[in-house]
């Protein structure tokens, strides 16, 4: 891989990794969650969706009818009802237990996509530099730190880069999170004399 | 069941191997009236058989029902010699139990940390005591003494809804909680019994004690849960809320699975054609609750007891009054007992 190519994708990955990190992992879990919910074909998830419908139907039917009117009809709304809460309940139970697995995977997958290859390219090019500062740009013994562990003196190697990526994301996103937060106005002291009547 | 379930109690009257039967319902729709009905009934049919009317009602009225004075030990009620009625003060059987625990899991030997934690510990179960009580009344009624009678059948006149829930979900609640603790002390069990052993002098089995409370626990919550063995009467009102709760009581009971088939719908007016309008306007929200209750339990006994002038109160009074638990009461021919009963 010529050294532009290596610093694209590893910049990307950085992005990504970022991005995973402040939308947060569980918020992912959850969107990805919920469009399985609504588009899977899966046998239990379909029983749950018709069972929540009729449910709501049961809910709406025994909220019109009079309990006091209609007693044996509100009863047998209110059997029903129970007796669909408590399906709904079993179901449920056995759709999060599906649910967990589907996070596991996800989870997995998210690491492997993120992390893995980042370890890959730091063991694998750990030697290549990425590019070359103009001659004497900075003093010398800058120039080894930068190019510290093991490329040559006066370029910048994957650790570095790694380094300042991750530095200037985080910088980033305190400056928006900063400016983008309202701050509450400070509320004037009152004192109690200056309620009481007059 | 294809047939229609009759509108009488006549099936429990006649049922051979029934050992319990729980009669419950909300406050003030005549519960005590009804039990003692029902074991009256029992008694007066079944005369070779022995009956034990049990009152675990806080608010004891059984003395009042019969005009007898009932304490916690059986007493044979005048004029009916196979019934005998006990009146359980829970509050002094929570004591009895306090002794009985400290007995169990060690004498309390004052400040010793370990025996009061032990206290604690099986203080705290939610509904311990209920079911201590309740074992108490069982091992009372259970033991065999030369001199005390064996009887075939206990009613149980509850307390009102809620106290009564608690009462029937223990078996099994204690049941859960037993295996857990089982599970704990199966790990603990030789540290617990080494700490106790080498305080208290005795080494105390801490582990099977409990194993021992849970058999007997099994045991009672299988009882419970055998429909040739125990049942349920609800006792209600003809009025909205009573009915409700009524229904709260079946659910309940039906996920405890316990048997209920009986309802009692207490006071009842029959004023169909009275000069008392308030009588007749009364008499028809009855009778509409009644027809939705008809619909709605068609396979229950649902039986129906009229409004007494009075009190139904001394033997002679329940009587009267229980005949029509068997006998479907009848306004036209039957009315006359409404005005019928004996001053006390």
């Amino acid at each position: 891989m010529d050294p532009f190519s290596i610093l694209l994708t590893l910049t990307l990955i950085i992005l990504a990794q970022n991005a995973v990190r402040i939308v947060g992992k569980s918020q992912i879990h959850q969107s990805i969650w919920n469009l399985y919910l609504r588009y899977s074909n899966d046998q239990q998830i379909l029983k749950l969706r018709n069972l929540k419908a009729e449910s709501y139907d049961v809910y709406k039917q025994r909220s019109n009818t009079s309990a006091q009117d209609e007693y044996a009809k509100w009863t047998k709304l209110n059997r029903k009802y129970d007796q669909l809460q408590t399906e709904i309940k079993a179901v449920s139970d056995q759709v999060s237990q599906q649910q967990q697995a589907i996070e596991k995977y996800l989870g997995l997958a998210i690491s492997v996509t993120t992390t893995l290859p980042l370890w890959l390219f730091r063991f694998k090019y750990r030697k290549q530099p990425l590019f070359y500062f103009p001659k004497d740009t900075f003093p010398s013994y800058l120039e080894w730190i930068l190019s510290f562990p093991s490329v040559p003196q006066g370029s910048i190697g994957i650790m570095f880069w790694i380094l300042l990526l991750n530095k200037f994301v985080s910088n980033l996103e305190f400056i928006v999170k900063t400016f983008s937060t309202k701050v509450e106005k400070p509320v004037p002291i009152v004192k109690v004399e200056d309620l009481s009547p007059k | 069941m294809d047939i229609e379930a009759e509108p009488s109690l006549r099936s429990i009257v006649n049922h051979e191997s029934l050992k319990w039967i729980f009669v419950g319902g909300k406050g003030g729709v005549g519960k005590t009236t009804t039990s003692s009905s029902i074991s009256i009934q029992l008694a007066l049919h079944n005369p070779n058989k022995k009956y034990l009317l049990i009152s675990t009602d806080p608010a004891h009225n059984l003395s009042d029902a019969f005009n007898q004075k009932f304490g916690k030990d059986a007493r044979q009620v005048e004029g009916l010699p196979n019934l005998s009625c006990m009146e359980i003060d829970p509050d002094s059987t929570l004591e009895n139990l306090q002794k009985n625990n400290e007995s169990t899991f060690g004498s309390a030997g004052g400040n010793d940390p370990l025996k009061s934690m032990m206290g604690d510990i099986t203080g705290s179960i939610p509904g311990i005591d209920e079911a201590f009580s309740f074992m108490e009344v069982l091992k009372h009624i259970g033991e065999t003494k030369e001199n005390q009678i064996k009887y075939d059948t206990v009613i149980f006149d509850t307390a009102p809804t809620g106290h009564t829930l608690r009462f029937l979900q223990l078996p099994s609640t204690l049941e859960k909680l037993l295996g857990k603790v089982n599970e704990l002390s199966g790990r603990f069990g030789p540290m617990l019994n080494n700490l106790l052993g080498s305080q208290g002098g005795q080494s105390i089995d801490f582990a099977s004690k409990i194993k021992e409370i849970q058999v007997q626990v099994t045991e009672v919550n299988k009882q419970f849960q055998d429909p040739e063995l125990t049942t349920f009467v609800c006792v209600c009102i003809s009025e909205f809320l009573s009915l409700y709760e009524t229904e709260r009581l079946i659910q309940e009971l039906m996920s405890y699975n316990m048997d209920v088939n009986s309802i009692v719908i207490n006071q009842l007016l029959f004023s169909d054609d009275s000069e008392c309008r308030r009588c007749n306007a009364r008499w028809r929200m009855q009778k509409k609750y009644l027809d939705q209750m008809d619909e709605l339990y068609e396979d229950y006994h649902l039986v129906k007891m009229p409004l007494l002038a009075m009190e139904v109160r001394g033997l002679e009074n329940l009587k009267k009054f229980s005949k029509y638990l068997i006998e479907p009461y009848n306004s036209e021919t039957d009315g006359h007992v409404v005005f019928d009963l004996e001053e006390q």
